[in-house]
């Protein structure tokens, strides 16, 4: 009798892209990789080429000889017809959760195998369903009904039963209790996808079947090839040892409401978002979970919908940090029809509960750190939020931006109890490094001489100067009484950011002290700050 | 007047960007009259700077920078050779004795070395700047004092330099102060890394090579700007207006720096002489005697006598006795010693080094030319080049001259590993953060840019690599690829050179320790010793002399006797295979180009060989020799001279020019060049050409020949024979002995070739094939190779007879992949003490382990133990006992023997070759009814046939001098099938021509003069059967 049903759903990640592009399925498609050392991100100028890869080919593709593993050059010389699509995680997810909803609409007891793979456990089904054709056939209209072509397998173990899904000549392939090891001699070693080394010795042995395999001693297998040629030659006779592991769908963590007026005011659709936040909440509650994103969906009366994913800063299952969230977050990006649906689905992660450290001082808690960020990013833009961290170059005005984040625990205080990273109060960059400070001389006495502060004007201002050869003699209507420089500096030749520029150090008429600095590229003259 | 003191070129390894003779170039241009090259740790870049800076007329002041303890860095220059001796000690001393690459100097220990040298106090990396910078004001000045206390103060100098930078300036102000203190002169330098600003993107990728980092992240380790140039009078002037001491002192610091290394007080050793004998004598009686065993007597011997004379007589005149004996004592060395040795290059040229024993050439009788070799006014040292066995004999020898001269009396000449194609691109690329796939697949493809595009060379090949030539990373990769070229990356040994010196040869250049254990190294290459007079002997390793010296021992062994000096001279047997091009494993002409054209030459003598191995050289391809001259022979186009007064010349090469001797000849009869002038325009239009020096040349040559009456198209021809030639003209003498080691692996294949097979596999890899096509390749040739035997095989092939068929040879250990040496010794050990019982006794007693067992028993070794491949292999599966215990009872293996299929994929596997069928004849049936031909029927195909070919590719060639043809020889059962492949059929059919290991070609036979091969139409890739053999591809 049979017990198992293997769906097998070939060039899995070739059929997950025709399941979004149906008109794929008849012409050579081939899926890429590209390298994942590629160009990084954000920077103008970076190689715009990288080398492709196939990761996988249907079998239209395979008919031309294409296969994963070529470069996409070999693989269109090979088949100048070829269709090629980018992996996407999300096509290959979603294909696989489709795969395994189907099978689940035939039995309740299902087994992720992997991309591509379930398995389902039949027993039982005879009676609703019939015959194990029968439940074949439901399988592949099942899977058929997600945008998926599968072969299906039925035996008396899962190995069995996955070799007549590979190895069968129709969709549906009953292998009749008992017949198992008949119907396994005739199939490949490849298909048992064993470890190159394994592969190799059997290989070395002219063992080319599972027949081949099965017909093996055991005995001298297990003395020969310890416990990975006993668990291949269990394969090979159709056995499973490893237990059956039911895959069940994860839980949904959405909460939606229907609205029977449309809303066009937040803070009328504020209210609706707390209640729907309030039930999402205790059912996380409940579970001793919490969110670190929401993903909000506005159904609109236009007939669109307005979508918005809120990153929480860090994981609660309060609704009222939840809610100030969303409501910020929609105030910088307002739906732009009146609202007639509210979804909130979220994100939930296991928290780690946590006790600040004795002598660590009384930090805001994290909610109030996190609502108090979104409002000022909601102020200044969210690029403009963070610590400036001086970037290592020789551009004395290069600085970037780090995100605050909460406090992440105890050992990120330093030795006098102050915590790491970067905050806002930190002492200003130019002050921390010497190198950036105008050059004075030496004090007579040897002691070490007073600093300058440089009060950098972000961003610099552009100022009419004007100039005897190289040097500045006037800013705007003010005479240089003394000046030093050119201090010069150029960088980043290699990119389309090159710069270089120019430095002066004046005195001013009205006896300021200022820095200015003139673009070598441009000739544009910028006054880049004062001295203190 | 400014002269620049601190100029650091690429020869500061990974830190300056600019050749010394850039330099100097830009140094005359702005009309510097001197200039100093500090590289550091060494003076690596003197030689060339000495050469470059005569031609552009300025002064080389020559000096270094020295790494101290604390990790500064001190600019010391030379001031008289006493200063040069102490720096060459000095950075000697820091090399040898720690690590390769890390040397460093505590300041006290300077003391000893003072004297002659002017000490600077550096840029930014100098032991005062750092203190300074670090504000450790008082560190500074304590160490100035302690320059000032070990270099006197009117050797020591305060150096400031101004790059345009804030800190910089604050640091020179306080050295200012601190000079001032000290009452030490200024000087101003600008530490210039490269020529011109231009150069300042490739000193920034140095930085990232060096620092293993990219210019994304190098942050503030590259050059904040692009002031580090080689600057004029003018500029610095207005730099250091307030400063104008420092400018003067450059001057005045660089009058006193008179030390050049023309003064180097280089001398040879002088070799122990009998008493009351003089060099000259020695050398004389020497000569005399090999002159009468050499020639006895005879219209020869008379010619012979007139010649030595005439040689000793130069040779006694330019005081080189010293050196012919030196040498001779060395051939000496290796003739007691068992080792083959042989001279080669321009030195074949001498009678005087034929009848000393150094070379084996007779000079007189194939009349070549003696000024080639030694001129008296060239005033260089003669060229000799000793050809070894390579490995532990050529060894053996260098590590006696080590013994002889003393350590610090010898030494490796260096060998500059410059920037080249692939490296250049992996390195840029890595620098310019390009992702590692496409750094590959760039390093992987200008490999392969030999051919040159006529248009958009490099910009055709960005794109084919799948880049965009647009995008500005890739734009500064073309160019930044392009300047980086020929850069040097870092020094390594030259595989032979070696100088010596009387007395301590640290005393004219500095010593490294070399990465092999026992040796030193110079830091100057061998151009550089000889343009210093500094006498190199090539001690130099040759495959082939080991593969002549291995099989004159297994002919030895088996009862046989081949003297090498005593050969048959015209063996018709030997004639007849070269005729045949059947020569894989022959010297110098196994080539798939030699092989192509030796059918067309028909070598017949010994002087035919001799033009055999130079024709196929670029040089006759580019200068289109190889056709007339092949026309000429076939009688198909009569033999015309240029001039008449060529024919005496050109005569023998049926007035073709092929040697440079010939060139050299023709200029001195035909523009009444003297042999140093003669020599000088060889030089000038050789492979370090200079397009000033060629035009200077090439004047005094037209002038020479208008002078001598001839003009027109006669003068016009021998101007462009000449000039078009001197590129890669291949030195007649050079061709006569490598003509006697191909004539001589020839011989040895014809009538001996069980033991020349034997030594041929021995000594892969070399040569042209992989070992699966000599084994194919002796089997063909009806010589019965036995296979890997543990019971009999040693770790070498061995020669062994047979009843009948004569000697066979087997072979060894060493063709078991993954068998270890010493399990191998192990094996052949344990059997000579007692037989091998079993297949666990014998990895009992050899201590083998299970995977190297299995090897073994797949390929077949284990048989003779009993048992099939299949059935060892099961019971070389299992775990052997202890030694304590009995084998286990013998269970019937349950697996299938081996197909023919599997046995050749497991002999491939196990082995890299195989003694069973050959792949292409398990499929011979069924090509056969598709009507492709053997490469055995191909040979009696008429001209313009249209025929199909199968094979395992064995070579791919796309020769840059082929205007993008591609070759590539297909081997079957029954020999080499040549295919070639034009351009747009490479272009359609590239990926099955590149990388499928088996082709079926469909094309149109080509025949010429007996050699046939196909023009392919069509080709397409055959599944591999198992393992394949890899082929020599673009080599």
């Amino acid at each position: 009798m049979s017990r198992f049903g293997c769906v097998l759903v070939e060039h899995f990640d070739a059929a997950a892209v025709e399941r979004c592009e149906p008109a794929l399925r008849e012409r050579p498609l081939a899926i890429l990789n590209p390298s994942v050392d590629g160009p990084k991100v954000g920077r103008e100028g970076a190689p715009t080429a990288s080398i492709n890869m196939i990761v996988e080919a249907n079998a239209a593709a395979r008919e031309q000889t294409v296969r994963p593993g070529m470069t996409e050059t070999e693989a269109r010389a090979r088949c100048p017809m070829l269709v090629t699509r980018p992996w996407v995680e999300e096509y290959a997810v979603s294909a696989r959760h489709a795969l395994l909803e189907a099978a689940l609409a035939v039995s309740p007891r299902i087994e992720d195998g992997g991309a591509g793979l379930a398995y389902v456990d039949t027993v039982g089904l005879e009676r609703l369903i019939g015959d194990p054709a029968s439940i074949g056939r439901r399988l592949v209209y099942q899977v058929r009904a997600v945008g998926l072509t599968a072969r299906v397998g039925l035996a008396a173990s899962r190995t069995a039963a996955r070799m007549a899904a590979a190895n069968g000549s129709g969709a549906v392939t009953v292998i009749p209790p008992g017949r198992e090891r008949a119907m396994l001699a005739r199939v490949s070693l490849a298909a048992l996808d064993l470890t190159p080394d394994l592969a190799a010795t059997l290989g070395g042995w002219g063992v080319r079947t599972l027949g081949e395999l099965a017909a093996l001693p055991r005995e001298g297998l297990a003395m020969r090839l310890g416990p990975a040629g006993l668990r291949a030659h269990d394969l090979a006779l159709g056995l499973d040892r490893d237990p059956f592991r039911p895959w069940t769908p994860p839980p949904f963590w959405e909460e939606a409401q229907g609205l029977e007026w449309e809303i066009d005011s937040l803070g009328v659709l504020a209210g609706v978002l707390e209640t729907v936040l309030e039930r999402l909440c205790r059912r996380l509650g409940a579970v001793a979970l919490a969110a670190d994103a929401l993903e909000i969906r506005l159904g609109l009366a236009s007939g669109g919908h307005h979508a918005r994913d809120v990153s929480l800063a860090y994981p609660m299952s309060e609704v009222k940090p939840m809610l100030t969230l969303l409501v910020l977050d929609l105030e910088a990006h307002p739906p732009p029809a009146a609202v007639t649906r509210v979804a909130i689905s979220a994100h939930p992660i296991r928290t780690q509960a946590g006790q600040g450290g004795l002598w660590q001082p009384p930090a805001p808690a994290p909610r109030d750190l996190v609502t108090v960020l979104a409002r000022l990013a909601a102020l200044v833009g969210a690029d403009n939020l963070g610590s400036p961290v001086l970037v290592d170059s020789h551009r004395s005005d290069a600085f970037t931006m780090l995100a605050f984040s909460p406090p992440s625990g105890p050992e990120s205080l330093d030795r006098r109890g102050r915590r790491g990273g970067h905050s806002p109060r930190q002492d200003s960059p130019a002050l921390d490094d010497p190198a950036r400070l105008p050059a004075l001389p030496q004090h007579p006495t040897g002691e070490r001489p007073q600093r300058l502060a440089l009060r950098r004007i972000r961003p610099a201002r552009r100022a009419e100067i004007e100039t005897v050869g190289e040097q500045p003699v006037r800013v705007d209507a003010l005479h240089v009484i003394a000046c030093a420089g050119p201090w010069r500096a150029s960088g980043e030749w290699w990119d389309t950011r090159a710069w270089a520029r120019d430095e002066w150090d004046v005195v001013l008429g009205d006896g300021a002290l200022c820095r200015l600095a003139r673009d070598r590229l441009t000739g544009h003259w910028y006054l880049d700050g004062f001295y203190d | 007047m400014f002269i620049e003191l601190h100029a650091q070129s690429a020869f500061s390894f990974l830190e300056g960007a600019e050749h010394p003779e850039a330099f100097a170039a830009e140094a005359a241009r702005l009309g510097m009259p001197a200039l100093a090259l500090v590289d550091r740790d060494g003076v690596y870049g003197a030689a060339r700077l000495t050469r470059a800076a005569a031609n552009a007329g300025v002064k080389p002041i020559v000096g270094s920078e020295i790494t101290l303890a604390d990790g500064s860095r001190l600019p010391l220059l030379v001031e008289d050779r006493e200063g040069y001796q102490n720096l060459c000690r000095l950075i000697t001393r820091m090399k040898l004795g720690v690590p390769k690459g890390a040397a460093a100097i505590a300041l006290d220990d300077l003391e000893p070395y003072t004297a002659g040298l002017v000490c600077l106090t550096g840029g930014a990396r100098g032991p005062l700047a750092l203190r300074l910078a670090a504000g450790d004001d008082d560190g500074a000045r304590r160490v100035l004092d302690r320059l000032v206390a070990i270099f006197g103060r009117s050797s020591c100098f305060v150096e400031v330099q101004r790059h345009f930078l804030r800190e910089q300036e604050q640091i020179l102000q306080r050295l200012v102060t601190l000079a001032c203190g000290a009452r030490v002169p200024l000087v101003a330098s600008n530490q210039p890394l490269f020529a011109r600003p231009e150069g300042r993107p490739l000193a920034d990728v140095f930085t990232c090579i060096r620092d293993k980092t990219d210019l994304d992240r190098a942050g503030r380790r590259l050059l904040a700007n692009g002031e580090r140039s080689l600057k004029g009078g003018t500029e610095m002037t207005e730099l250091f207006r307030d400063l104008p001491d420092a400018l003067a002192n450059t001057g005045e610091l660089a009058l006193r720096l008179a030390f050049t290394l023309k003064d180097l007080g280089y001398r040879f050793p002088e070799f122990p002489l009998p008493p009351g004998q003089t060099p000259l004598g020695h050398l004389r009686e020497l000569t005399e005697r090999g002159v009468r065993a050499r020639y006895g007597a005879g219209t020869l011997a008379a010619r012979a006598r007139r010649q030595v004379a005439h040689e000793l007589d130069l040779i006694g005149r330019l005081d080189l006795a010293g050196f012919f004996l030196i040498v001779w004592d060395v051939v000496e060395h290796c003739r007691t010693h068992d080792i083959l040795v042989q001279g080669r290059g321009s030195a074949a040229n001498s009678a005087v080094c034929y009848a000393l024993g150094i070379t084996a050439v007779d000079p007189v009788g194939m009349e070549l030319l003696f000024e080639r070799f030694l001129s008296e006014a060239r005033g260089e040292w003669p060229d000799i080049d000793l050809d070894l066995p390579s490995g532990e004999r050529r060894e053996a020898v260098i590590q006696h001259v080590y013994r002889r001269y003393g350590r610090l009396g010898a030494g490796m000449t260096a060998n500059v590993i410059t920037y080249r194609g692939r490296s250049a691109a992996r390195e840029v690329g890595q620098a310019l953060g390009l992702p590692r796939d496409m750094r590959d697949r760039l390093a992987q493809l200008v490999a392969n840019w030999g051919y040159q595009d006529p248009e958009e060379l490099l910009t055709k090949h960005l794109r084919e690599a799948g880049c965009d030539p647009t995008a500005p990373r890739i734009r500064r990769f073309a160019t930044l690829w392009t300047r980086i070229q020929d850069l040097p990356r870092h020094l390594g040994q030259h595989s032979g050179g070696m100088v010596i010196a009387a007395g301590r040869l640290d005393d004219v250049v500095p010593l490294e320790p070399a990465t092999m254990p026992g040796r030193v190294v110079v830091q100057w290459d061998k151009d550089d010793c000889a343009g210093l007079g500094i006498v190199k002997v090539d001690l130099l390793g040759l495959g082939m002399m080991s593969v002549l010296q291995d099989s004159l021992t297994l002919v030895r062994e088996t009862g046989g006797s081949v003297d090498l000096a005593q050969l048959p001279p015209d063996d018709p047997a030997v004639y007849r295979s070269l005729q045949e091009a059947d020569t894989i494993g022959v010297f110098q002409v196994e080539s798939r180009a030699q092989m192509a054209t030796l059918p067309r030459v028909r070598p017949e003598r010994f002087y035919d060989l001799v033009v055999q191995v130079a024709i196929i050289r670029p040089g006759p391809i580019v200068g289109d020799m190889v056709h007339p001259y092949i026309r000429r022979r076939r009688g198909r186009e009569p033999v015309t001279y240029p001039h008449p007064s060529l024919e005496p010349i050109l005569r023998r090469t049926l007035g073709v020019p092929l040697f440079q001797e010939q060139l050299l000849r023709m200029a001195m009869v035909t523009a009444g060049f003297t042999a140093a002038e003669a020599e000088e325009l060889r030089r000038a239009f050789g492979f370090k050409r200079s397009e000033r020096l060629m035009a200077e040349v090439e004047t005094k040559l037209r002038a020479g020949i208008a002078r001598q009456g001839i003009h027109g198209a006669a003068a016009e021809e021998i101007v462009h024979a000449i000039t078009a030639f001197a590129l890669y003209g291949f030195p007649e003498s050079h061709a006569s002995s490598f003509a006697l080691l191909a004539y001589a692996s020839a011989y040895l294949r014809v009538h001996h070739p069980a033991a020349f097979y034997a030594a041929l596999l021995n000594n892969q890899p070399m040569g042209f094939y992989h070992p699966a096509t000599i084994v194919k390749d002796a089997q063909r040739h009806g010589l019965r190779v036995l296979p890997i035997d543990v019971t009999c095989s040693q770790w070498l092939c061995t020669v062994q007879p047979v009843g009948g068929t004569g000697p066979a040879m087997r072979l060894g250990l060493r063709y078991v992949r993954g068998l270890r040496e010493r399990a191998a010794r192990a094996v052949v050990g344990a059997r000579e003490e007692r037989p091998f019982g079993s297949i666990h006794d014998l990895a009992r007693r050899a201590h083998l382990d299970r995977d190297e067992l299995g090897t073994l028993a797949a390929i077949g070794a284990l048989a003779p133990l009993g048992g099939t491949r299949r059935t060892n292999l099961w019971t070389a599966a299992a775990p052997h006992p202890g030694p304590l215990f009995a084998d286990p009872p013998g269970a019937p293996s349950p697996l299938s023997e081996m197909t023919d299929v599997e046995r050749l994929a497991a002999d491939y596997a196990g082995t890299g070759v195989t003694l069973g069928p050959h792949p292409m004849a398990l499929r011979r049936t069924a090509l056969r009814r598709r009507g492709v031909l053997s490469a055995r029927e191909l040979a009696g195909v008429a001209d313009g046939v249209g025929v199909q070919v199968a094979g395992s590719v064995i070579v791919r060639q796309r020769p840059g001098t082929a205007k993008g043809f591609v070759f590539l020889s297909l081997e079957d059962e029954t020999g080499i099938a040549n295919v070639i492949v034009t351009p747009p059929i490479f272009a359609r059919h590239r990926l099955a021509l590149v990388a499928e290991p088996y082709l079926l070609v469909a094309g149109i036979a080509q025949q010429q003069d007996g050699v046939v091969s196909v023009r392919a139409v069509k080709a397409r890739g055959l599944p591999a059967l198992g393992h394949h053999v890899p082929s020599h591809d673009f080599g």
